[in-house]
């Protein structure tokens, strides 16, 4: 499968070849799958279930539990069916698998640019309140706490840089100490999450919640929402360690490797742009000096306008 | 309805070694309802896109029907005001997200990997995905009513109206749910769109080269990845506010529902381009078709797409004229929303460049174009009227806005599928449909249309509330003219039941291009027979 020529757009492949002269598999397989169908109807199932329950209709619980069972089993199902084909190389409608990686490489930018506009609407509030408000943290709030803030981001920094050499031991054709480096990012990932837990039990024994206004409003919801993705991202670098134990990768082709990469990238860079926003401006703010105090005092009525004219 | 050309042209000749691809040797044998419910063939897909999208259309109109006929007198006691409300709401969302929207993406992977030489689109799974999610979320959308009742807040959802204090119930959470279903699908679609475009040309079909409709699409799916997610981000907050008791829109909170139509109509103005520029898109297609000439301005169409698609993510305030936010940021709003009607202008010039000094042949493909072009400027035209503020304040929440949405939606996205409709079901059955039978389709559509929608304009100009289920009694005559128009307009679609019906059992074969295309106008679809194999082409396809 390795000696094909190209037939996308950029390749020299002339028009009019026959298309199974350049790859034997073409004609002979149909991606076939029941997985999309599955998924689609589990979902709504789940979502369902969740409206009846806050709507306190008795089966509602029942009806997520089935929809979610049924989830979980399509997508380990539809995993493991492209992992199959992309170990095949069956993936053959589309080109060679170089064509199908590069549209993978596009794809997957897409998606992580899509989950930065999902992100975007939560940061968005997030400016809205705050410019609204006359006094921020409002009255009553103390700020949020720094220290544990800067820990988690030395954790997710540090698990980003471990993923890092895992791909360069990859790359480099060293799968052993690849794996060591995966199980790291992964553990500091963990780590991530229960010290993220910890600090919201601490703060909801506090009286600190979603319904303390505003600002409880954003800080779980933004926290929230980036620790939904930390999970993903940690069951996404789950499968990709397995397949490096299972010998998937090699230097060349390991693109979901690549794909977890960016994932746990852009879940790290969502936590930088969390914890300067939400956590750190309001401490630094006050210690602006000299040119860091003249530049932060035109930037900052601009900000504030620019959140109070759409309101 | 596709033929299982591949394994009857290419024996298999197993001996590969590679476990058991499902399509390999089970693929005949399978039940046809597992066989659709496992495809990923996007014409296949396209089709399943096409008659859910015509389902939820019938239900929506019914539901249009419902509103028309409580509307026949100023105080009518035929629905309740609570089931007013719900239909008011669901024949929108409907419409909107299971209808034209699932019928735009069903004629582009109908078509969108033909123009571009494809054999499918890239990722032919998550397009199955991005089609399953559409009949998912119209049920949970339309379960509401067995569950005491829809929402009853316009599809807008406006807080603080549809907070859990004004809007108790299970409606509006359905609602939410069904629009994190469909907005799924509609991202799921656009980066499918986009890799496909991007990767998957055809050796020689370059940017410059590729269709219209593929160019339309290139716009279309950039914005259903960028502006949805702000919406499942808007509706997400809503259902929180509701539910768990976050302070998003509430303003007794310290939440402001400002925030919520900013958010909101971040993704919506974006959406009636997600609405519209497929549909030029189909139009573009046709109109040089059907007059035997190369298209006029190929380079300003494409490009003037990409303005409209920059445009419509900075106008979305236009929406919010009435809401008391400062003047100067609206005047902002104002100008760029009326600067849209430069690059669709050109569009509409092109059209008609394209058609002066052609071959013009009417048929009912190129009727419906001709008829878009006429009465979708009518909707463009009222739009520049509401782009203006001083205008928008005194129409905003009258019939007007009525009248000129439907100007939009139906005369210019419902008529243009229609025409695309038209177009492509040959292509789909491999057989034509009734010309005489598609010809009476145009001329009461066309006419049933204008007699409902456009006294719609006087009503809003003379005050008339919309979204009400009551009005003053001197509105009545012409509410009771249209109700009449609106059923005949209602009914007449049925004919395209009778076309598709037509067009299987009896209608002739319409073999490789019943348009007879010119050679300038022709894309690769024409090439291959009527309905194309699974996987389209064996030869690579000669860029013209």
């Amino acid at each position: 499968m390795t000696d094909h020529s190209h037939h996308s757009h950029a390749s020299p492949v002339p028009a009019g070849t026959d298309v199974a002269a350049l790859d034997p598999h073409v004609l002979e397989h149909e991606i076939a799958s029941i997985f999309p169908s599955i998924t689609g109807f589990s979902t709504g199932l789940m979502l369902f279930g969740i409206g009846a329950t806050w709507n306190e209709f008795t089966w509602g619980p029942a009806a997520i539990v089935l929809g979610l069972s049924i989830l979980i089993c399509a997508m380990v199902g539809w995993w493991w069916e492209l992992v199959r084909d992309n170990r095949l190389e069956e993936n053959s409608l589309i080109g060679t698998p170089d064509d199908a990686r590069k549209g993978l490489r596009i794809g997957f930018g897409f998606f992580i640019g899509s989950e930065v506009m999902f992100f975007a609407a939560f940061f968005a509030y997030y400016f809205y309140a705050r410019a609204m408000a006359p006094v921020w943290p409002p009255e009553g709030f103390a700020k949020l706490p720094w220290d544990i803030a800067l820990v988690n981001t030395a954790l997710l920094v540090v698990s980003g840089f471990f993923y890092m050499r895992g791909e360069h031991h990859i790359e480099h054709g060293t799968p052993q100490r690849s794996m060591k480096h995966m199980v790291l990012a992964l553990i500091l990932g963990f780590v991530f999450l229960a010290v993220q837990a910890q600090e919201w039990m601490h703060l909801i024994h506090e009286g600190f919640t979603v319904q303390s206004g505003p600002m409880g409003t954003a800080f779980y919801l933004l926290t929230g929402f980036h620790g939904f993705h930390v999970i993903i991202g940690a069951i996404f670098i789950t499968v990709v360690t397995a397949r490096i134990a299972l010998a998937h990768f090699t230097p060349q082709k390991h693109f979901a490797m690549t794909a977890a990469g960016w994932y746990w990238h852009f879940v790290d860079v969502v936590w930088i742009g969390l914890v300067v926003c939400v956590y750190l401006y309001d401490y630094v703010r006050d210690y602006f000096v000299g040119p860091a105090k003249a530049a932060w005092l035109m930037i900052e009525p601009l900000l504030a306008s620019a959140s109070q004219i759409l309101s | 309805m596709y033929s299982d050309h591949v394994q009857t042209t290419h024996p298999v000749a197993d001996g590969h070694g590679h476990g058991e691809p499902e399509g390999g040797h089970g693929h005949a044998k399978r039940h046809p309802v597992l066989d659709w419910m496992m495809t990923t063939d996007h014409k296949k897909i396209g089709v399943m896109y096409l008659w859910t999208s015509f389902i939820f259309f019938l239900i929506g109109g019914a539901m249009a029907l419902m509103i028309r006929v409580q509307l026949m007198q100023h105080n009518n006691t035929a629905l309740t005001p609570d089931f007013y409300n719900q239909m008011m709401t669901m024949h929108a969302t409907v419409m909107i997200f299971l209808a034209i929207i699932p019928a735009v993406t069903g004629f582009g992977n109908l078509a969108l990997p033909l123009h571009l030489g494809a054999r499918d689109v890239a990722f032919p799974r998550l397009n199955a995905l991005g089609f399953w999610l559409v009949p998912a979320g119209g049920l949970v959308f339309l379960s509401s009513f067995l569950l005491g009742g829809a929402s009853q807040n316009g599809w807008t959802a406006y807080p603080p109206l549809a907070n859990s204090a004004y809007s108790p119930g299970i409606g509006v959470d359905l609602w939410v749910f069904g629009v994190h279903l469909v907005g799924t699908s509609s991202i799921t679609g656009g980066l499918n769109f986009i890799v496909t475009i991007f990767n998957m040309r055809a050796p020689g079909v370059t940017f410059h080269k590729m269709s219209l409709f593929a160019w339309a699409w290139l716009v279309t799916s950039w914005l259903q990845v960028i502006a949805t997610p702000v919406l499942a981000g808007a509706v997400t907050m809503l259902l929180l506010d509701r539910n768990i008791g976050t302070s998003f829109f509430r303003a007794e909170a310290g939440g402001d529902p400002i925030l919520f139509q900013h958010l909101f109509w971040f993704y919506s103005h974006p959406a009636v381009y997600i609405m519209i520029l497929p549909v030029f898109g189909i139009v573009s297609q046709i109109i040089p078709a059907f007059s035997q000439k190369k298209i006029f301005g190929y380079l300003p169409i494409a490009y003037s797409s990409v303005a409209i698609g920059l445009f419509g993510l900075v106008v979305w305030a236009h929406h919010m004229f009435a809401t008391g936010i400062n003047p100067w940021v609206l005047t902002f709003f104002m100008i760029v929303t009326l600067a849209i009607a430069v690059p669709t202008g050109v569009k509409i010039f092109s059209w008609i460049a394209t058609m002066w000094g052609g071959v013009v042949e009417f048929k009912t493909p190129m009727l419906f174009c001709i008829g878009f072009i006429a009465f979708f400027t009518i909707g463009g035209l009222s739009g520049i009227m509401q782009g203006s503020i001083p205008f928008d304040i005194q129409v905003s929440g009258t019939y007007f806005i009525v009248a000129h949405i439907h100007y939009v939606l139906f005369a210019g996205s419902a008529v243009g599928l229609i025409a695309g409709f038209y177009y492509w079901l040959p292509k789909m059955t491999g057989r034509m449909y009734h010309e005489g039978l598609g010809q009476l389709h145009f001329w009461l559509t066309m006419i049933s249309m204008n007699l409902a929608f456009f006294p719609m304009h006087f009503l809003g100009l003379q005050g008339m509330p919309r979204r009400v289920a009551y009005y003053a009694p001197q509105f009545e005559t012409i509410n009771q003219f249209i109700g009449y128009s609106a059923m005949v307009m209602g009914f007449a679609q049925l004919l395209i039941i009778a076309q598709i019906i037509y067009s299987l059992k009896f209608g002739e074969k319409a073999g490789n291009d019943p348009w007879n295309h010119h050679p300038d106008t022709k894309t690769f679809e024409w090439d291959i027979p009527s309905p194309p194999p699974a996987y389209n082409f064996e030869k690579l396809p000669v860029a013209r």
